[in-house]
Parts: C-alpha cells; structure tokens; sequence
C-alpha cells in the first residue's frame, strides 16, 4: 500500500501534503497537550519504533504461507489516534528516506492513507463497537473489525488516488501520463487482495495483540468526549478531500479571456476594459527571442533567473534566521 | 621444503550454514522473520561506505544535498516528455558517477522497485489495454495478445521516471551517512520534534529488532518440524504484546533519563554549518532543473 514515487501526479502530491500538514500541525498540537510534555517525545519514537518492527514481522497463515501487517489499530489502540498519526507518520518517512519503501513525492498521501484514515478509522471503530463493558469476545471481535475496516479503508483511498490518475493527468493524445489504470481496475485490482487476503491478517493480527495485552493486565487508550470526535472527524475528512486541487483544466475563476469566450459564447464588456497584468515575459516569452530555440533558450534563461532569486531568498531566510 | 599454496576457494569467507541434502524445505515464517532482519541490517549499513568517499554529492553540506535531490526528484515527477526524462536519467547518471557510486551498488537498490513497476504496469504493453500499432504478439482464435507500440513507449516512460526517482532517492542515501542525513533534516524548515523523533526511532528499531531476533531464533532453537498455524499466531501476538510492552516500558525509562539530564520538553540542537558557496551553486543547479522541468511540462 506504500506508493511509490513517479505513481501519482505532482499536483495529487501536492494536494495530499496540503492535506496532511494542517493533520500533522493539529496531531503534535493534540500529543502535546495529552502527553507528558517529556514522556511525549520517547512515547512517540517508541510507538513508532514498534510499528517499523511489526511491519518487518511475518504472520503465518494457513497455507503454509505467511504476510505481514501494518499495525496501526495496535498503536492506535494503545497510544491513541492523534499520537499514532504521529507514530505511523515517522514510520512511513522513515520508511521513505532510508529504506526507498514509498516514495517521497508521495509521502503525504501515504501518510494520508495508513497514517490519518488508518489510525482514526481503526481507533474509533473499535471504540465504538466495544462500548460500555465488553466481554472478551466482544472486545477481540471489535479489534478485528476495526483493524479490517481501517486497512481496506486506507486501501480504497489508495486505489481512489492511483484510479483518478488517468483522468486528472494525460497527454494530448489522451495517453496517462502516472499510473495508467482507471478506476474500473484500480479498484478491484487494490481492494480484492486487501479484503480477501491482507484483511483478515490484519484483522488476526490486531485483534491477537490487543486481546494479549488486555489480558496481561494492559491498559489502552481512554479518550474523553464520547463518540463526538468521530463527527468531527467525518467532517474534517469531508473538508480535506481535495478535490478541488485534482480538478484538470483552469482552476475556477482563472480562465483567460479567449478560455472565457469559448466558455460563455463571449467577454463582457467590463472585463474587455480592463487591460489586466500579464507579467514582464507572459507566457515565459518575450519578443525579442522568436524562434522554436529563441522561446526554449528564452524559457532557460527565465527559469535560470527563478533559480537565483529563490536561492538569493534561501539565502536571506538563513541570514535573517540565524539572528 | 616446498610451501603449500591453499587454493583460492578455501580462503574464501563463507558465513552461511551447510546447505543441507535433499529436497530444500519451504522457509516457515521464523526464518523468513530472520533473513528480513538480517537483510535490514545490512541495508542499513552498506552506505556507510559510500558516504565515506569522495565525490560530487558527498562534498555538498547534507542540508543542501537533500533539499538539492528532493528538487530534482520533484523535477524527474514533473516529467511528461522525453526530453525532460532523458535529462533526469542523464543527470541521475551523471551523480552516480561523479560521487564514487558504483551503478551496481545503485542498481542493488533500485531493481526491487523497477521489478515491481514492471509486473504492475504489463498490461499496459499490450493491445487490450493500449491500442495502436502491433509490434509483436500471439493469437489464438478470437483472442490475441499483441505488444503494441505505443504500450510499449507509454510502458517504458512510466518505468523510467519511476526508475529515475527512486535512483535519486537510493544516490542520497548511498552519498549520506545516517548521522549526516538527521544533522542535514534538522538543518532544513521540518520541525525539530519530528527530527528529534525520527532520529530517536531509528535508533530503537534496532533496539527493538533484536528483541525480535532474539524472539525468533529462541522460537528456532526449540522447534522440531513445522508447528501448528494456530501455535504460531499465539507465539506472534503474544511477542507482538511483548515488544509492545518493551517499547513503552523504554519510553519511560528514557524519558525518566532525559528528564534527569534536564530535558523539559524543548527540544535544543546545535546549529549546524551554514551554506557554502558550492551549496549556493548546487542549489541553484538543482532549482533550474526543477523549474526547467516545469516549464516542459506544462
């Protein structure tokens, strides 16, 4: 479920990380104010050290065969939502940086996936389903649910992500551009193996832990405030689906005049007057350089230009910075 | 009297067992348990040597090596044309040589995903998922399965840029020492909680690997044949609760160290070096290739 880089656009990276950030803000804000301001750091650091080797571990299945898990109900669990967002973050960017399992440009929607939907689907499932005093069975039960639904959830979002590519990112001819295959395959191709197989080892997996720890006089995670987060959480979740930044085509509201003309069947009148900033070089051209090499030695001259002044602003930020 | 010359393959370090005789077992779950861990290990210390040399990327100050090769991973993503990708695997090239990399110890990295980008992306060569002009292909009554062209330059580009990405990913690994690689995150605009936090995990995974390890080979030592399914999960979810438990016994005992020393819950570091001129030029180098690259694209 690690995407890897060069599978997702760069405007779906983008989107994912704009997503992400303001979760990983609100999640260190949230560790912060419900952890030990000291034990804060280490409890992290261990969460994820233990869901790096969890993932390393192998189950064995019948078959004679064996799969690993991903662990984040356990974490979820135990640390709660907001820490194990934290937690599986780290794992994920640790997992990115040093190992190559994911790729950079796409951390953001993994983290999305198996850190964000994963974590607080996982936690608030369980909770939900093992509400009031549940019985042994009931509480194995509600892990194995949880961690079920959690790992096919963060799988959809995967296959929505790499299924919506051939749509918001193709060439001319219609040819795409990152992975290849619709939603018709992308969908089937990423949830069978999840539901069928990875699932149901997950769902094992957890539930075996949660009801080891539980029965070696353990404690998990208390939340106060009910099921209420878990509104809050849908209508974040609703809030951040980013489907604006995905959309192909002129963003709404930016369209060129000759855009607007095709659009409306004319350009009013009011906008005709407005003579309107089009930049010193619009279009990255400028007169003086015609020609098919003119405009590509113009075009490297303009980006060579960007690249010094952003290094001049590096620059300043790390003097400014330092003081 | 003469001397005696042992031959060549008798010198040779071998650290693996005898192979037994016989039909060769399927690994049970224990021993695939080990060889990832050992395989881990090894990961994790090879680029140690590279890191060490003399070249190119290892010259660059950390903090501007991984804001240079993250602009130019952003910039082989942004590749939509032959052009932009040709000059992305030059470029990858290019490091590799220059920084003392050798391309075998970057191909050992890069193959797994390159494999895998493969198997996930054949049915695009083909003519029932990319129409166009056949180039080869077998037909059996009413089904044909025909490599096209266009599958195959659609196929291959993909691949490439993925190849592309995960070479530049694998070269800062190689060229970066872990020490430096954490030195160089804190020394860019990430938070230092999450350095701080990253660092210390990676250091207590290996802590926790060998609680693990040690798990899995005292599971070895007293297992004769294969045991029941049933028996193994128990013996998972109960090591699993295990190193749980270890873990969040270690998290207190060291934050107990660290509040000892005085840690209050700010994180303090010392400031690394400031940027260089060669850093200057080599980030510029690496934002023109990214602003080069957007401007093909769009």
């Amino acid at each position: 479920m690690h995407i890897p880089d060069g599978y997702l656009s760069p405007k779906t990276c983008a989107a994912f990380y704009a997503a992400i950030i303001p979760v990983w803000f609100i999640a260190s804000k949230r560790v912060e104010s419900s952890l030990d301001k000291v034990k804060g750091l280490p409890l992290l650091s261990l969460g994820a050290a233990f869901t790096f080797v969890i993932m390393m571990f192998n189950i064995p299945i019948p078959g004679g065969t064996s799969a690993h898990m991903v662990g984040t109900t356990i974490v979820a669990a135990v640390l709660g939502p907001w820490a194990s967002v934290v937690a599986l973050s780290l794992t994920l960017a640790l997992q990115a940086f040093l190992f190559g399992d994911g790729g950079i440009t796409t951390l953001g929607a993994n983290c999305f996936n198996m850190a964000f939907l994963m974590s607080f689907s996982g936690y608030y499932v369980r909770k939900a389903l093992s509400a009031g005093s549940p019985s042994a069975f009931r509480s194995f039960a509600a892990s194995a649910v949880a961690a079920y639904a959690a790992l096919n959830l963060a799988a959809l979002a995967a296959a929505l992500e790499l299924g919506i590519q051939p749509v918001i990112a193709h060439s001319l001819d219609g040819r795409p551009l990152y992975a290849p295959y619709p939603l018709g395959v992308a969908l089937p191709a990423m949830m069978i193996p999840n539901m069928v197989f990875l699932g149901p080892v997950e769902a094992l997996g957890t539930a075996l832990a949660l009801s080891y720890i539980l029965k070696t006089g353990g404690v998990l995670y208390k939340e106060r405030g009910g099921l209420r987060h878990l509104w809050v959480l849908l209508a974040v979740l609703i809030a951040l689906v980013p489907l604006g930044l995905l959309a192909a085509g002129t963003p709404w509201g930016e369209w060129s005049r000759e855009e607007f003309s095709r659009l409306v069947g004319y350009v009013p009148q009011g906008m005709q007057s407005v003579p309107g900033w089009k930049g010193f070089f619009p279009g990255y051209s400028a007169p003086w350089a015609a020609g098919g090499y003119g405009k590509a030695a113009f075009y490297a001259l303009s980006a060579l230009g960007a690249s010094v002044v952003s290094v001049f602003l590096i620059y300043l930020w790390g003097k400014i910075w330092r003081r | 009297m003469a001397q005696m010359t042992l031959p060549g393959w008798f010198k040779e370090a071998r650290g693996a067992p005898c192979a037994a005789g016989g039909r060769s077992a399927q690994r049970s779950f224990v021993e695939k348990n080990l060889a990832r861990f050992n395989s881990f290990t090894k990961e994790v210390l090879e680029p140690e040597e590279y890191s060490k040399k003399r070249g190119l990327l290892q010259w660059i100050t950390p903090k501007a090596r991984i804001a240079g090769i993250f602009f130019m991973i952003a910039a082989a993503g942004l590749s939509t044309n032959a052009y932009a990708l040709s000059g992305a695997v030059f470029l990858t090239a290019l490091l590799t040589a220059f920084s003392g990399v050798g391309f075998s110890a970057l191909a050992k990295r890069v193959w797994p995903a390159v494999v895998f980008t493969l198997v996930i992306i054949s049915p695009v060569f083909f003519s029932f998922f990319t129409p166009g002009e056949r180039l080869f292909g077998v037909s059996a009554g009413p089904f044909e399965a025909a490599v096209t062209r266009e599958g195959v330059l659609s196929g291959l580009f993909f691949v490439t840029r993925a190849a592309s990405m995960v070479s530049l990913a694998a070269l800062l690994l190689l060229t970066t020492g872990q020490t430096e690689f954490f030195r160089g995150l804190a020394g860019l605009p990430v938070p230092r909680f999450f350095v701080t936090a990253l660092y210390m995990m990676f250091r207590y995974v290996f802590i926790l690997l060998k609680v693990a390890e040690d798990a899995n080979l005292a599971l070895k030592s007293r297992t004769a044949g294969r045991a029941r399914i049933k028996e193994s999960q128990q013996w998972f979810s109960s090591r699993a609760a295990m190193i749980l438990r270890k873990s969040l016994n270690a998290a207190e005992e060291v934050s107990m160290a660290m509040a000892s020393r005085g840690f209050d819950g700010k994180i303090k570091t010392l400031r690394g070096p400031g940027l260089a001129v060669r850093d200057y030029i080599w980030l510029a180098g690496a934002l023109f290739i990214l602003f080069l690259s957007f401007g093909l694209s769009s």
